[in-house]
């Protein structure tokens, strides 16, 4: 278990390096809020999200209904507190697709180059061309609009950034003398990718997973915001927005709650992402 | 013949956009049991990829495309550029290890001085971890670290150049092998460093009965610690003797610049000496000696024809119209 307790003790030396920054700090604590949220979200829900007060619809903010109502008179702050937890679990799953495909991806086309780089780079450059979210768009019609799918098509979305970052670094990496010692010694390219290449790319990877985060959250609030994201009668920002559109004008607290969760989710994972590149890569730091 | 290592013919191209270009064009050379070969010549003329070829560790768009490369270990004979990848793995480090050129970038920095040392016992035995650790330990030692307990639990950016060479050292001679690679290990040190590290390289080389190939650019090293010496230029070998051939009847232009251009503590007011223009690029190679525009003796033939790598002596061989009749006055 010495790997264990030294993992643990590199996270705890990262989490105090980020707490010294002020960004950091600031991403950290909010990207607390949100996991907590997320986390107990039972316990910190006022109301069941499905509930309809049919006396209270349209309420203002109240001691009661903490972001007041919304047209059918469902509790906003409970649908807002359950919607943390799809936003948290679309971003994880879909990050953990495109962070796991992009590594392996990354490594194949960095590591071995020639024709299997110009296969492979030659998709995600095919990927990048179209604007992430009308990809989705297009992943989520064909498959179908619901939870599962929308984490599939961020994922894939999300791949080539992923490729494109692991590869790089991975082309870095192979060009140290070490790799070429490495070889030198006698292990095969397999040990070599797995014992000296992959954890020296860890920290670039690790900053690009944070931010991936916070944009497959904001890919899936834009999915649900068009109607094909996390389907009704599920809370979810994107599509809690797009619902308040209606009433803009007579209960913009439908507008505001789900937004400003939404910008300061991703405002948050952003700082940290930011923070964590500057704590695991001194040689950005400008 | 007891030569632990033949390369005969051994040419290296690059591939760049679609078009071959040579690299290294017929190089042959021998390095004898418990013997000492030195490789010297100008930055970009094929040095240190001659090396990685013997060890197979070109990769694309380089290539060993040409000739042979035959190690000898008592009655096995290998022929390493066909040799297959299972074969070469149990080759590296356990028969020829390398030491690298800069002892900073040559270790992996997130792993201890004790597990990269140790990984290399890891692949080609079988011992326990507790007498890794001892072999370990007892490496560093002979290699001259002080308080070798706590050296091993660094990591690579603890310790100074100096010291990183000496890691990188033991790396390559723990398992005793029997031909060790040093491409330019040196040059990235102080000089008091330097010669320190040399002298280390020549102690446990005649403990441990190993043949080295000693890649540089620094007739100092030469002088210091080979018997054979190739001079290399543009990617071919221009002189070949021993040590004493090369400094005392040299017998080509080429070298003879690059011993007048080192400099001793002694001459402090006289100009440092340049060989004028550099080394041309491969594939701008003209019909003739490739050393003809920067030679201060050119004669009307030299831009006309290439000369032979020829024998004037035994041991001593020179590609030069000047000694291409065995004439070697000056």
């Amino acid at each position: 278990m010495d790997w264990f307790k030294s993992l643990i003790r590199a996270v705890l030396k990262i989490i105090r390096e980020l707490l010294k920054d002020k960004v950091g700090r600031i991403g950290l604590i909010g990207v607390l809020i949100v996991v907590i949220l997320a986390l107990g979200a039972p316990l910190i829900a006022m109301h069941d999200v499905t509930e309809m007060f049919s006396k209270s619809k349209l309420k203002p903010p109240s001691p009661e209904f903490l972001f007041g109502t919304d047209d059918f008179g469902r509790d906003v702050f409970s649908r807002i507190v359950f919607g943390a937890r799809i936003s948290l679990k679309v971003g994880i799953i879909s990050v953990g697709i495109s962070a796991s495909s992009g590594f392996i991806l990354g490594i194949l086309a960095g590591y071995y180059e020639g024709k299997t780089d110009g296969i492979i780079m030659g998709i995600m450059d095919v990927l990048f061309a179209f604007p992430s979210i009308l990809l989705a768009l297009f992943i989520v019609s064909v498959l179908g609009p619901n939870l599962t799918n929308t984490m599939i098509a961020i994922g894939i979305v999300s791949t080539p950034v992923f490729t494109r970052t692991v590869r790089a670094s991975v082309i870095s990496v192979k060009s140290m003398e070490y790799i070429t010692s490495a070889k030198s010694i006698g292990l095969s390219s397999i040990s070599i990718i797995m014992r000296h290449v992959a954890p020296n790319i860890l920290a670039p990877f690790t900053v690009q997973a944070t931010l991936a985060l916070s944009s497959a959250i904001l890919t899936e609030a834009s999915l649900s915001f068009l109607g094909l994201g996390i389907q009704p009668p599920n809370p979810s920002w994107g599509s809690m927005l797009s619902e308040s559109r209606k009433y803009m004008e007579l209960a913009p607290w439908l507008a505001i709650a789900p937004s400003v969760f939404i910008i300061a989710t991703i405002l948050s994972f952003n700082l940290l992402g930011d923070s964590l590149r500057d704590v695991l890569d001194p040689k950005f730091k400008l | 013949m007891d030569n632990i290592l033949e390369v005969k013919d051994l040419n290296i191209d690059i591939v760049d956009n679609g078009s071959i270009k040579s690299l290294v064009e017929n190089v042959s050379f021998n390095v004898k049991r418990k013997g000492s070969l030195g490789i010297v010549g100008e930055s970009g003329c094929g040095k240190s990829i001659t090396a990685l070829s013997i060890m197979q560790l070109l990769s694309y768009p380089l290539k060993a495309s040409r000739g042979e490369i035959i190690y000898r270990d008592g009655d096995k004979q290998i022929e390493l550029r066909e040799a297959n990848k299972g074969v070469m793995r149990k080759i590296r480090g356990k028969e020829i290890s390398m030491i690298f050129q800069e002892p900073m970038t040559a270790l992996d920095p997130l792993f201890t001085i004790e597990e990269q040392i140790g990984e290399v016992l890891e692949i080609h035995t079988d011992l326990r971890k507790s007498e890794i650790r001892k072999l370990v330990l007892e490496m560093l030692d002979k290699v001259g670290i002080p308080q070798p307990e706590r050296i091993m639990k660094n990591y690579p950016h603890q310790l100074s150049g100096g010291m990183l060479q000496r890691v990188v050292i033991s790396m390559a001679l723990i398992l005793n092998p029997k031909l060790i690679i040093a491409d330019e290990p040196t040059t990235a040190l102080d000089v008091t460093i330097q010669a320190q590290i040399l002298e280390l390289i020549n102690d446990l080389r005649s403990s441990y009965d190993t043949s080295i190939i000693m890649i540089t650019h620094d007739l100092g090293v030469i002088a210091e610690t080979c018997e054979d010496v190739i001079v290399f230029y543009a990617g071919q070998i221009v002189e070949q003797g021993s040590v004493i051939d090369i400094f005392h009847n040299t017998a080509h232009p080429y070298t003879r610049g690059l011993i007048s251009a080192v400099r001793s503590l002694g001459d402090k007011d006289t100009e440092l000496f340049t060989i004028a223009g550099t080394v041309p690029l491969a594939g701008e190679f003209g019909k003739g000696c490739r050393f003809a525009d920067r030679c201060s003796q050119a004669l009307p033939i030299c831009s006309e024809r290439e000369p032979e790598l020829v024998e004037i002596s035994a041991s001593h061989k020179s590609k030069c119209w000047l000694y291409n009749g065995g004439d070697t006055s000056d």
